[in-house]
């Protein structure tokens, strides 16, 4: 791992935002204006609801995204800075400071250990415009921009086109034994009322940090040390878990520093914790499992969302990947929303696009759980002060219902990592005398 | 001082110790059944009592999973929503390196928020 892996540069105390940009993104196979509008061609793709090209353009994001520039090396989106650089001294602007939520731990959800990464364009906008200051979300609240789709809304300035804006999801696996991973498999899981989160999931692999042990992936069943293993998680027994090499995974070795931030991080100590049974060390993997992809391209974004599966070919989440995607990215099941409503679903309803590990927890609150929702009506809905992304909604901007779309909210341009980091969520406390992690 | 009266005070006093090191509050405490939710609350010990933390306590209901992991003191305690019936809450554990021997739900008073108690007790895998 390079000395500018996300993870390591996270580990280091006041980093900049020196970051290498990816440059500008285009329509597919386009080559990468720096173009300060949205693109009409991607557009012309959102307002006819073409999803076959809606995808196509998905997947080579992804492809330029996930490219390296030789073998052994990471890829150009793991040097930009995270959350925590980008948001640096949010809520120490003299308005009064907020902590981190020491009751995040609380919860009793079962998270994944996650990391929000923004590219220049992104970065030096939200730090230009001081959107990590909770003293500049107030002033804009009254003297902000008219928004740009909602009369009667301000917003945050609106971003550029070339901003990308990426989260990234991580499964802790230790460097030694078969280490069970969730996957969600569409038609085996029943969704519930009140969430469907990776505990239930009706099936897990084994994951093998081993390679030499697995050898290359092949059909479940097969005998000898490429065959199913028996393994435990979340109380319930897999007697034949399909084993894989952790290769076909995009994945990261923690060093030691890495390891006590994240651990100080309250979510990243519990998702450690549950799936280890203890906290993270120097030498244990994160293993990719899923990755939300956001560009300015066009005024709503473009949603790009991606996660891990053992059988990556089936499917109409594989449709449209390109044949030169490099491993362990072909691993990967595509998504895309370029609008709230179109394409419609079979049944005519608005469209629907979710991460399973990011969304499929979300409970339906009346109009649906996470598995009918869609990035971009959950986005729509961002602003200032956060008024929570709960509960599901679907299609188009229900103003007059919505909290978010109330008198005096300031529109945050589809992020919600700018009103929930200016109410200290998901921030990173510095260094203090270990904590355990009780559930309340 | 009467001294036969002091030592079986005594003793039942250490008898109750250990279990008041337990929990560092009293479930039944107004405050405590004022708060919104219903109180679950247990531990996760081996089988010589000792604490064992970082266990994941899975509380499962018709509609979805509740997930705590306990604490250095093998402890956990969170709130379920008042509609969830505690009847009907299936309760597990696990941890990497443990086998559960016993998982063992305690209701309380036939109450809507009275508190529940959830233990699980482990054998380290391998162990006699």
């Amino acid at each position: 791992m390079p000395a500018s892996h996300p993870l390591r540069r996270a580990a280091q105390a006041g980093a900049t935002l020196l970051c290498a940009a990816l440059g500008g993104v285009g329509a597919a196979g386009a080559a990468t204006p720096q173009h300060a509008q949205p693109d009409p061609v991607l557009e012309t793709y959102r307002t006819t609801g073409d999803q076959v090209a809606q995808r196509r353009h998905a997947w080579s994001l992804v492809a330029r995204l996930t490219r390296t520039t030789a073998p052994g090396t990471d890829p150009a989106f793991t040097s930009w800075p995270d959350e925590d650089e980008v948001f640096a001294n949010a809520g120490q602007d003299g308005t009064g400071a907020v902590p981190a939520r020491a009751g995040a731990h609380a919860s009793a959800e079962a998270p994944v250990i996650t990391r929000t990464f923004y590219n220049d364009a992104a970065a030096q906008h939200i730090r230009r415009h001081r959107l990590h200051e909770r003293a500049s979300l107030e002033r804009l609240r009254s003297q902000g921009p008219a928004d740009e789709q909602l009369p009667g809304m301000r917003s945050v300035p609106p971003f550029p086109a070339e901003a990308i804006v990426l989260k990234t999801a991580w499964w802790p696996v230790a460097p030694q034994g078969l280490a069970p991973l969730p996957v969600w498999d569409p038609g085996l899981n029943a969704v519930r009322r009140g969430g469907t989160d990776h505990t239930r999931w009706s099936r897990v692999v084994a994951l093998d940090p081993m390679p030499s042990a697995s050898g290359p992936v092949g059909p479940a069943g097969s005998a000898g040390t490429t065959g199913p293993a028996r393994l435990e998680f979340a109380g319930r027994a897999f007697p034949a878990a399909r084993r894989i090499p952790l290769d076909a995974t995009y994945h990261v070795v923690l060093d030691g520093p890495q390891a006590a931030r994240l651990m100080r991080d309250a979510r990243s100590n519990k998702a450690a914790r549950l799936v280890l049974g203890r906290p993270l060390v120097a030498g244990d993997v994160l293993a990719l499992v899923a990755v939300h992809l956001a560009t300015r391209e066009i005024s709503n974004w473009i949603w790009v969302t991606l996660w891990w599966h053992d059988t990556p070919d089936a499917g109409g989440f594989a449709a449209g990947r390109p044949a030169g995607l490099a491993a362990p990215w072909r691993h990967y099941l595509l998504d895309v929303a370029f609008d709230a409503v179109l394409p419609t679903t079979r049944e005519g309803k608005p469209h629907i696009s979710f991460n399973p590990w990011l969304e499929a927890r979300f409970p339906d609150g009346g109009q649906g759980g996470g598995t009918v929702s869609n990035c971009l009506a959950c986005h729509q809905r961002a602003s200032y002060p956060s008024v929570g992304f709960l509960p599901v909604t679907r299609g188009a901007p229900q103003l007059t219902a919505d909290p978010a779309f109330a008198a005096g909210q300031l529109r945050t341009h589809f992020l919600w990592s700018i009103p929930l980091r200016a109410a200290g969520e998901g921030m990173i406390p510095p260094p203090a005398t270990h904590r355990s992690i009780p559930a309340e | 001082m009467n001294k036969k009266a002091i030592l079986p005070a005594l003793l039942a006093l250490l008898a109750v110790a250990p279990a008041a090191a337990q929990y560092t509050y009293d479930p039944s405490a107004a405050d405590e059944l004022d708060k919104p939710g219903n109180l679950y609350f247990g531990s996760a010990r081996d089988e010589r009592g000792a604490a064992v933390p970082d266990v994941m306590v899975i509380l499962e209901t018709t509609q979805t999973n509740f997930t705590l992991v306990t604490d250095e003191q093998g402890r956990f305690r969170a709130r379920l929503p008042l509609d969830t019936l505690a009847a009907s809450v299936k309760a597990s554990c696990s941890r990497p390196g443990y086998v559960v021997v016993r998982v063992t739900k305690r209701l309380g008073p036939k109450r809507a928020n009275s508190p529940v108690q959830v233990d699980c007790l482990l054998k380290r895998q391998g162990a006699r």
